[in-house]
């Protein structure tokens, strides 16, 4: 660090300094509103106070860095009497000074007014450590990405598509897994796009440790922190690159570095077509193809904001086909071998407790007989559910196979597009320490189960089948028996 | 001294200066010519530590001026376009040479009246004039050992900058700075400088000292009673050659003495000598290269 420098940048910030400083204090002040409740409100000014911690962890690096990108700024800077390993820790440094000191003294002031009755000390110091090293990732993070670019509004654009690319993540994910894989387990793959993103498992560690509140989902994750400072030390040898190695001529040019541009345009480009395509190979709607015209519009937009001019060249058409031609031969792959045999995946005895229920609208005199929501036929609703400790599964092996018999009548469906009868299935496992359930699955059915399966999971021991039946005023509930005993079998 | 050694930079696939050797002693005033985009402005950033050399090396007093930023203290880079955060006053950008500078207070506010320049000025409301006094009142006040000027001597108004001519005067003769001068106005390097360069496709052309070049190279209005070609010129280094009926207009390089004595002996019936100017001595140059067409 250079101390000249840095006292250079405090002199020369101190009035953004003191507006933010009168800024948090504003927020600190939130709980002194007549009549709110304090925790509430503490909660509340601690969750601003965490936004705007984040977001200064954008805005800085912008406003520091900014003379990177600027021909006449960089003439000036550059040719200083400092290192540029200098120059970079000192900006770093002092953007986290700036940051950091304004969050811990209104973090403590905070709890030091409105919550040491009902926040340990202890705690509040450990999040203001945490926010320390998050405030750290985020800044190299975004300075990276900043510095991707060769120009500030360009520079804008890199931190905006980087920090939302675990979005797309989430997107290719869920469209996968709901259009490819029987069973549409989104849960167990959801949080994968938590480790693509520094701000989101920050956000969630910083919430974490500044909350009055303790709930279990919300709590502390040792492997987020982990994950968030490998992604710092990335950002680390990318700011060894982009700043320290700079080639300072690079400045107001067009941002063709392949970190820039090239790399983000055909990302976003492959995440998006791939996710379409999973829904197209499984629909073949027209609907499709207008939202692949529409990306290729948008893709060419890109280029344009990318070169600055409008250059419609065979290369940019042929690059979208070739993506377009992966991202289906990739979702054709995915569907010949059932989600990549991924629907296979589901085993039974996970966690303490399988939870099995079967849902399926029949027709009143035929209950393994599906009818139509629209059509409007009358209807009872059979339900079938199933409560099987784990370690007890082997004990019941028709029921299982039973259920397993179910399960790949719903998987043969989902990949054979049959009718759907309206009739479905769901797995789940619990665990007994948690509250929530974990490993959740869900089948149509092309034909509600026959009478016979039901009787067996009736008749089973953990399993009971009841069916309801709807008038105008009300909802009778019947056992399976008692059910067939009024209708007659 | 500044010594640049087979010096390299490109810009993508454009090679801006190739092989480029050079030393100015202490004390010189330097004045860098060559045409647009010869690598004026480039071999200037590079040898202020803002571009780094793709190869060869650049060294101030043995010392590299892009790797050592102790160096970079003794050198002052006043760019073509000069930067001014918005809303930033004189008195808010000294923080910054006081603060990464050997900054000279005295010398500072001296400069102050020089340049009629006040702390309290807002510097986005300048004109380009008055800005690049800013930039110059800076670049001084730091006091350096090398000064680097990008086309800055061309904004100023000629009271400005007789004033800074005659700052600089006095900077080299009481402390022996090195300028070095890029600009577009040679009959105002003419006045300032004591030595040259002359760029052209990423190399020096030539170097020299001025005076002792511009004594070797003059002007010839010769008139024969028989026509001539230029062929019987053969012994003289011709740079210009012009030639209307029986009169011709001739520059040539070489001793005066000798050339007239040469002369003398093709029997003109008239001639006259004339001085170069730097400007003529930089188009002549560049003309006998071929480089530039008549």
């Amino acid at each position: 660090m250079n101390k000249n420098y840095f006292g250079w940048l405090l002199k020369n910030y101190r009035i953004s300094a003191l507006f933010f400083l009168i800024l948090f204090a504003g927020i600190s002040a939130i709980p002194l509103i007549p009549g709110s409740d304090v925790i509430s409100s503490y909660s509340l000014s601690i969750g601003i106070m965490t936004v705007f911690t984040l977001l200064m962890t954008f805005l800085l690096p912008v406003l520091l860095f900014a003379f990177v990108h600027r021909r006449r700024s960089a003439d000036q800077f550059f040719a200083l009497p400092i290192s540029r390993t200098k120059q970079l820790i000192t900006i770093l440094l002092f953007c986290f000074t700036m940051i950091f000191g304004i969050f811990a003294l209104t973090a403590l002031g905070l709890w030091l007014i409105y919550a040491a009755r009902f926040v340990l000390f202890t705690k509040v110091l450990g999040a203001i450590a945490m926010a320390a090293l998050m405030i750290a990732v985020m800044l190299i993070i975004n300075t990276a990405f900043y510095l991707f670019a060769n120009n500030v509004f360009d520079g804008i654009v890199m931190i905006g598509a980087y920090t939302c690319i675990p979005l797309l993540v989430l997107g290719v994910i869920e469209s996968f897994s709901m259009n490819m894989v029987a069973g549409e387990n989104i849960f167990a793959v959801s949080g994968i796009p938590m480790w693509f993103s520094p701000l989101a498992m920050c956000w969630h560690n910083l919430s974490a440790l500044l909350s009055p509140y303790s709930y279990a989902e919300d709590q502390f994750y040792w492997l987020y922190a982990i994950a968030a400072v490998l992604w710092a030390l990335a950002g680390c040898a990318a700011l060894y690159w982009h700043f320290i190695k700079r080639k300072t001529e690079r400045a107001e040019q067009l941002s063709d570095h392949p970190m820039a541009y090239p790399l983000i345009i055909n990302l976003y480009a492959v995440m998006i077509v791939t996710a379409i395509a999973f829904g197209y190979v499984i629909d073949y709607a027209i609907g499709y193809i207008t939202l692949y015209l529409l990306i290729l519009f948008a893709y060419v937009a890109a280029q344009f904001i990318y070169r600055r001019k409008i250059r419609l060249t065979p290369k940019i058409f042929a690059a979208y086909a070739l993506i377009t031609v992966l991202a289906l031969g990739c979702a054709y792959a995915a569907k010949a071998t059932d989600g990549f045999n991924l629907s296979q995946k589901y085993t039974y005895k996970t966690g303490d407790l399988l939870i099995f229920r079967y849902e399926a609208a029949v027709r009143p005199d035929r209950i393994d007989q599906p009818v139509s929501y629209d059509s409007g036929e009358e209807y009872v609703t059979i339900y079938a559910d199933a409560e099987i400790p784990v370690n007890e599964i082997d004990r019941d092996p028709e029921l299982t196979a039973l259920l397993e018999k179910l399960r790949q009548e719903g998987i043969r469906n989902f990949y054979q597009g049959k009718n759907d009868s309206g009739a479905q299935i769901y797995f789940h496992n619990s665990y007994r320490n948690e509250s929530v359930l974990r490993n959740t699955y869900f089948y149509r059915l092309s034909m509600p189960a026959s009478i016979e399966d039901l009787k067996m999971i009736d008749d089973s021991v953990c399993g009971t089948v009841t069916v309801q039946v709807y008038d105008e005023y009300e909802v009778k509930e019947y056992s399976l028996n008692e059910y067939m005993g009024k209708e007659g079998e | 001294m500044l010594k640049i050694e087979h010096l390299e930079k490109s810009f993508g696939s454009v090679q801006v200066l190739k092989d480029l050797n050079l030393e100015i002693p202490d004390g010189s005033v330097f004045g860098l010519v060559g045409i647009n985009g010869a690598g004026k402005s480039t071999l200037l950033r590079t040898i202020a530590g803002v571009y780094e050399p793709d190869r060869g090396n650049v060294s101030f007093n043995g010392n590299n001026t892009f790797r050592d930023e102790t160096v970079r203290k003794d050198i002052a880079f006043v760019a073509d376009e000069a930067y001014f955060p918005i809303g930033s006053t004189i008195r808010s950008l000294k923080m910054l040479y006081e603060s990464m500078y050997g900054f000279d207070e005295e010398a500072y506010q001296e400069y102050l009246k020089q340049f009629d320049l006040d702390e309290k000025m807002s510097v986005s409301n300048l004109s380009k004039g008055m800005k690049r006094r800013v930039s110059l009142l800076f670049a001084l006040s730091i006091r350096p050992k090398l000064l680097l000027l990008d086309e800055a001597y061309d904004g100023l108004e000629p009271l400005a900058r007789l004033r800074f001519r005659r700052i600089l005067s006095s900077l080299v003769e009481e402390e022996g700075i090195t300028v070095i001068i890029s600009s577009h106005s040679l009959r105002e390097l003419e006045d300032i400088c004591d030595s040259f360069g002359i760029l052209e496709d990423g190399k020096i052309l030539r170097t020299g000292d001025l005076l002792e070049e511009k004594g070797n190279i003059s002007k010839y209005q010769l008139a024969f009673a028989e026509e001539k070609t230029k062929e019987d010129f053969k012994d003289l280094e011709i740079m210009h050659y012009e030639q209307e009926g029986r009169v011709y207009r001739l520059v040539i390089r070489g001793d005066q003495d000798e050339v007239m004595e040469t002369i003398r002996q093709m029997n003109p019936v008239l001639t006259d000598v004339l001085p170069v100017s730097f400007e003529e001595l930089f188009i002549y140059e560049l003309e006998s290269r071929g480089n530039i067409h008549e």
